[in-house]
């Protein structure tokens, strides 16, 4: 019988080592669990200011609190480390099935610390944990690995985290996969995880989660899959998948497009989740764990010059980075593409996004064929895609700029190449035009691994299903503030989707079920969490947790330099007008973003000079001792 | 009169992808009145809490639609949407 917290595994790979410590139950009730108390790790573990790519850079695995569980949705694995593409604080996820493998073997957390002589991959088989050679992997992709591991342990059914050879070769934005297809994509932790020659980490566990209070949960368990299942949403998220959203994307000026100089195009048909049914692509949905929904993909092209190809995806992100954003609608080529990423250990938003902005810069003339080995690059140009993420991978020729992320690559490149490199902090954007989308634009700024929704996910602005005007009713007063143009009440919409979604990560729900979906409210959640752990927590509680959650992970950054210049939006989207919106809310200008920063610093109770949260805040979430560090450092606001 | 283009799929009415016509109607029509009609020919049964009406883009909410007042050149979208991220 495994706790519901699990204990947690720390691996020395310099010093060949591994040890178990149980997990502190203050840590629980303070920070949930995933997400949460790996953010506490990496703060107690991390020197400020140490190599993103050298040894002392801790690499945290967190499975959901809940994962392993009868909660549905509850299968996201987070990994946590300092960012290499950004520098600041990262937490990525994945789905997939990694973490209740991990709760199985009885571990909630998994800390790598230091760098192997070789490569190694772990082995974890419930209390036995070998660190073995992998120097037979080392160049292999992803797919190839995970049989290859699987094989050599005789046990198909383990579960294996794995880089590709873009985390080898330290590509900033690899990814590390979980069964196969599952990314924690964002900001380079496969990067981090091949600086540490550790290839994959293999687990088997043979034991059942117990929460505190068994029929409590069951109890609990059931309600939210029957809430979830009853939210006007869940039939189409099931049958299309996240890439069925495309068209409400395009339809409200948002599908970011030709490296965001569009927003919208005529018929986007052919890259939606939709027409991936209705064409006879999708081979198969499959579920994450204790997942109701299954809206993962696995996409085949049996006919054409790319026969053959199979994958997980396209998402959404997917569709658009590889796709829309790179001017191409050709259904098959964006596959091809998704499997290239996908097995080469590579996050598709930005390797998408850096394409883009070579292609843009191309036609600009700020790069010519001489930098790109000959060859031209054309808008649409599928071959150059494909070509350019094996390059990317493999850091060969242009591809090893291109692999240093968009914003080192423009300060190579040079001259205005810096206005169309759509990034925040270093991280690529994420595909939706924020110049359309107003709560998604302030919660990219202030995102602290940088400018994407996978920390706060503000879907409900759009305001399409009932759900979603009820939610944001909730939370501003009105309903009249479901509008993505608007500006208005943004910070109010950001701070508890902030807090939510802390509390979604560290619990391990997907985020799907709680910001997308909203059959999982925090009600629900707090009810989970006081089942499965025994202690008595209200919604109030949990999302002050999450609070906890999201300013510590502000203070990480704050520890390491940020201040309020940091946040901030890509050049293009705060100097260029939606061209498909011309209108004058189309733009995220320097005077809106500063506005709503102003509202969403005061309401947490931070410094609108520099940021920084002030001793009273940071008292009131919880941290008195990181208030203590930070006013060492002259950083208390 | 004045045109309207509008844009209609994405799932309603059996048609998988959005359908672009343009439209000429009185000055003066609404979105309702516009969306009466549209729906009238394709279909006569729609599950109103997963559509997106729009106007150049921006959702019209159910409230808003009667007192809508459409102008020459507007974009009508009228689409199924679903979640995603």
């Amino acid at each position: 019988m495994r706790t519901i917290a699990g204990d947690t595994l720390y691996v020395n790979l310099t010093e060949g080592r591994s040890w178990r410590e149980p997990v502190d139950p203050d840590l629980v009730r303070s920070y949930l669990g995933g997400r949460g108390i790996s953010a506490r790790y990496l703060w107690d573990l991390l020197r400020p200011g140490v190599d993103p790519l050298g040894p002392d850079n801790p690499l945290i695995f967190g499975a959901g609190l809940l994962s392993g569980t009868a909660a549905p949705s509850s299968g996201r694995t987070t990994v946590t480390c300092r960012s290499p593409a950004t520098g600041w604080y990262l937490k990525t996820s994945g789905g997939g099935h990694f973490g209740a493998e991990m709760k199985f073997a009885g571990y909630g957390h998994l800390v790598v610390l230091g760098r192997a002589e070789h490569p190694v991959y772990l082995w974890i088989d419930d209390d036995r944990v070998e660190i073995r050679d992998a120097r037979h992997l080392w160049g292999k992709d992803v797919r190839e690995t995970d049989l290859a591991v699987k094989r050599e342990l005789g046990d198909e059914d383990i579960q294996v985290a794995v880089i590709g050879p873009a985390g080898e070769n330290r590509v900033v934005f690899a990814s590390v996969m979980f069964s196969v297809y599952n990314a924690a994509g964002r900001g380079g932790a496969g990067a981090v995880m091949g600086a540490k020659n550790l290839k994959a980490i293999a687990v088997r566990g043979s034991g059942v989660v117990r929460p505190a209070k068994p029929a409590r949960f069951h109890e609990v368990a059931l309600a939210a899959r029957e809430s979830l299942l009853a939210d006007s949403g869940a039939a189409g998220l099931a049958m299309y998948g996240t890439s069925g959203s495309l068209n409400l994307v395009n339809e409200v000026r948002a599908l970011a497009s030709y490296n965001f100089q569009r927003s919208h195009l005529d018929d986007v048909y052919t890259i939606t989740g939709q027409y991936l049914r209705e064409k006879g692509y999708l081979k198969r949905t499959v579920a994450c764990f204790g997942c109701v929904i299954g809206c993962h993909r696995y996409s085949e092209v049996q006919q054409g010059p790319f026969a053959g190809t199979y994958t997980g995806g396209p998402e959404y992100e997917t569709f658009c980075a590889l796709g829309s954003g790179c001017g191409t609608l050709d259904t098959e080529a964006v596959i091809k593409a998704n499997e290239l990423a996908n097995i080469l250990g590579m996050d598709t938003i930005s390797a998408g996004s850096v394409i883009q902005w070579a292609m843009e810069s191309y036609e600009r003339g700020a790069i010519t064929r001489a930098d790109l080995d000959g060859r031209e690059l054309r808008w649409g140009d599928t071959e150059a895609i494909t070509d350019l993420l094996q390059k990317i991978a493999r850091r060969e020729g242009f591809g090893d700029v291109l692999a240093d992320g968009v914003k080192r690559a423009a300060e190579r490149v040079g001259g205005e190449s810096y206005k169309w490199a759509v990034h925040a902090k270093g991280l690529e954007q994420s595909r939706v035009d924020t110049r359309s989308a107003k709560a998604y634009a302030l919660a990219f700024a202030v995102n602290p691994r940088g400018a994407d929704h996978l920390h706060t996910e503000t879907f409900a602005e759009f305001g399409v299903s009932p759900e979603a005007r009820a939610l944001i009713a909730k939370i501003t007063g009105d309903e009249k503030y479901a509008n993505p143009y608007c500006n208005e009440k943004r910070a109010e919409i950001v701070r508890w989707h902030e807090d939510c979604y802390a509390v979604t990560d560290a619990l391990g729900f997907c985020a799907f079920a709680t910001t997308a979906l909203y059959g999982i409210t925090p009600a629900i959640m707090a009810e989970a969490f006081s089942a499965a752990t025994g202690y008595d927590v209200s919604e109030e509680e949990i999302m002050l947790a999450g609070r906890r959650i999201v300013t510590l992970e502000k203070c990480f950054n704050v520890r390491e330099g940020a201040t309020r210049e940091d946040d901030i939006l890509p050049w293009r989207l705060m100097n260029e007008v939606n061209p498909d919106r011309p209108e004058p809310d189309a733009i995220n200008s320097r005077e809106e973003l500063d506005r709503m920063l102003d509202e969403y610093y005061g309401l947490h109770g931070w410094s609108l000079e520099t940021s920084w949260p002030t001793r009273d805040t940071l008292e009131h979430v919880g941290l008195p001792g990181v208030a203590d560090e930070l006013e060492k450092m002259g950083r208390i606001g | 009169m004045i045109t309207v283009r509008v844009r209609l799929g994405g799932g309603i009415a059996g048609i998988p992808h959005v359908e672009t016509r343009d439209m000429r109607v009185e000055e003066g029509t609404r979105v309702q009145e516009l969306l009466d009609t549209v729906l009238r020919d394709v279909t006569d049964e729609i599950d109103w809490s997963s559509v997106l009406v729009a106007v150049n883009g921006r959702r019209v909410g159910d409230r808003e639609r009667s007192g809508w007042v459409l102008t020459d050149g507007d974009v009508l979208s009228i689409i199924r949407v679903m979640p995603g991220g």
